[in-house]
């Protein structure tokens, strides 16, 4: 059969319509919007109208065409979610190596790119400060049972973060300056801290798995006191929350 | 001779908008010259003469020439050409589509498989209705060791609709809890005593069923087990006790 002029330009189309439509479900179907990565997040994470609170997209420093992540906050009823999203090439997709979505319901505190971020209701709050307390931990397992034998702690220190109001449901706390300098071991930043202070050793290592079997990181929840000030300078609240060394140490 | 058909019909194509059909308006004009002229040959007409009867016989070259204009319409001429760019370019989309999605060249396949090879929760499993989906929990065995208890216990999530990756972020996110207390949450992996040695996603990568089971390592004999999904709009918790016969 021949198809007229108006035949074959139908056809095009609908070809063109059904690659396209297979390009998007061989991606994933990517999103193009932060709205459609939180529809896309809340149907799989079961949170309906999902709505973004808070983004912040990043350039990681990259050689040649750099990823750049975009980080999300979102909330549904009284949950809060945080995910990241990566482009590349132009599409975004899920990201979850340095964040898998965590989600809480009213505060949930997660470190990305150097700050703290909290959530909450915080309409009436003109000031807050963040207390960090770090330790030396050295958490001792046996290595047959899984059992924890022992708990060493050491070096104590503080840190405390004057906040950022980014908006009404959320505050940052940056905790870092990015500086070369604060990327070496002896380095006494927050980031440093939580990536060598925190350790996971063995015992009663069988004799034939001695070799590769060092110290590792360790996944601890690190205590945060959130003190929430009001307008005239009283204390509205303090939050006794807590951050991971995970996310401290992975938080781009 | 020749020339004066060429000429003829370059005036006709001059006259249709649309360039990019000339020359196919040129092949058809020649094959009806040609025909025509063949057939006066055939008739016993000398050259000359049947190219010239052949060439009046075309017709007025401003008459066929606005006649073929219309019937090559230029804005269809060019909405056609912009069709075929679009096939080229979304037949380059889907190179790069499969080229970056080449890791996951499988995952459609594999979906399909999990889809199919689906069992769907038994009858005693308990049931709750989450925004968009329908969860399923039931406790399995129940087994005394040396060391305490070993439980197993099956999730089962039917999703609306197959867009998306799967309700894998969620299940993680649950929260665990027995008669003697909460037990780790599904993303805090913990093969310790009171945890659980694997969660095992029996089909987490498919379109609409998934279903996971978990592994439990108890000191103590649980009367029930719980999971909880204290979040959103629509937050379930689903308990089961052991059915009759376990230990």
């Amino acid at each position: 059969m021949r198809l007229s002029r108006s035949g074959k330009i139908l056809r095009n189309l609908l070809v063109s319509a059904l690659l396209a439509v297979f390009t998007a479900a061989a991606l994933g179907f990517p999103p193009l919007t932060v709205r459609q990565m939180c529809r896309q997040v809340g149907r799989d994470l079961l949170l309906p109208d999902l709505e973004p609170v808070y983004e912040i997209s990043y350039n990681l420093p990259h050689i040649g065409s750099p990823p750049r992540r975009t980080f999300v906050i979102a909330k549904s009823g009284p949950t809060y979610a945080a995910f990241q999203f990566q482009q590349d090439k132009g599409f975004y997709s899920r990201f979850y190596t340095t964040l898998p979505p965590r989600l809480a319901n009213d505060h949930l505190l997660i470190p990305r790119f150097g700050s703290l971020y909290l959530t909450g209701d915080f309409a009436d709050v003109s000031a807050a400060t963040a207390q960090v307390t770090v330790q030396k931990t050295t958490v001792w397992q046996d290595y047959m049972t899984r059992q924890q034998t022992d708990i060493q702690l050491g070096e104590r220190a503080v840190y405390t973060y004057n906040c950022v109001l980014e908006n009404d449901q959320v505050l940052s706390f940056c905790y870092t300056e990015e500086t070369s300098a604060n990327n070496h071991p002896t380095s006494t930043t927050l980031r440093n801290v939580a990536d060598h202070w925190y350790r996971l050793s063995f015992t009663n290592i069988p004799e034939d798995r001695e070799v590769g079997l060092g110290t590792q990181s360790l996944d601890w929840e690190i205590p945060v006191d959130v003190t929430l000030y009001g307008a005239d300078g009283q204390v509205l609240d303090t939050l006794h929350l807590t951050a991971s060394v995970y996310d401290l140490s992975w938080d781009y | 001779m020749a020339d004066n058909f060429s000429h003829w019909c370059n005036q006709v194509t001059d006259l249709v908008r649309f360039a990019p059909d000339h020359k196919a308006i040129a092949q058809e004009l020649q094959a009806h010259y040609e025909d025509h002229k063949q057939a006066l040959l055939d008739l016993g007409y000398d050259e000359e003469t049947a190219a010239q009867r052949s060439l009046e016989a075309m017709g007025d070259a401003q008459e066929v020439g606005a006649a073929l204009n219309r019937v090559h319409s230029y804005w269809l001429g060019l909405l056609w050409q912009a069709s075929r760019v679009l096939v080229v370019l979304a037949l380059a989309l889907v190179l790069v589509g499969l080229w970056k999605s080449r890791d996951r060249v499988e995952d459609p396949l594999l979906r399909t498989q999990s889809q199919l090879a689906w069992e769907a929760p038994p009858e005693t499993a308990v049931h709750t209705r989450a925004y968009n989906a329908d969860v399923f929990w039931d406790l399995l065995t129940l087994d005394e060791t040396p060391e305490g208890w070993t439980a197993t216990a099956r999730l089962w999530v039917q999703m609306d609709t197959p867009l998306g990756f799967g309700p894998g972020d969620a299940v993680r996110q649950m929260e665990l809890r027995d008669d003697q207390g909460p037990l780790p949450r599904l993303d805090r992996f913990s093969d310790t005593a009171n945890g659980f040695s694997h969660v095992s996603p029996t089909a987490d990568s498919s379109w609409t069923n998934f279903s996971y089971t978990l592994s439990l390592t108890l000191d103590h004999k649980p009367a029930w087990v719980e999971v909880a999904y204290p979040y959103g709009a629509a937050p379930f918790a689903l308990r089961d006790t052991w059915k009759e016969g376990t230990p």
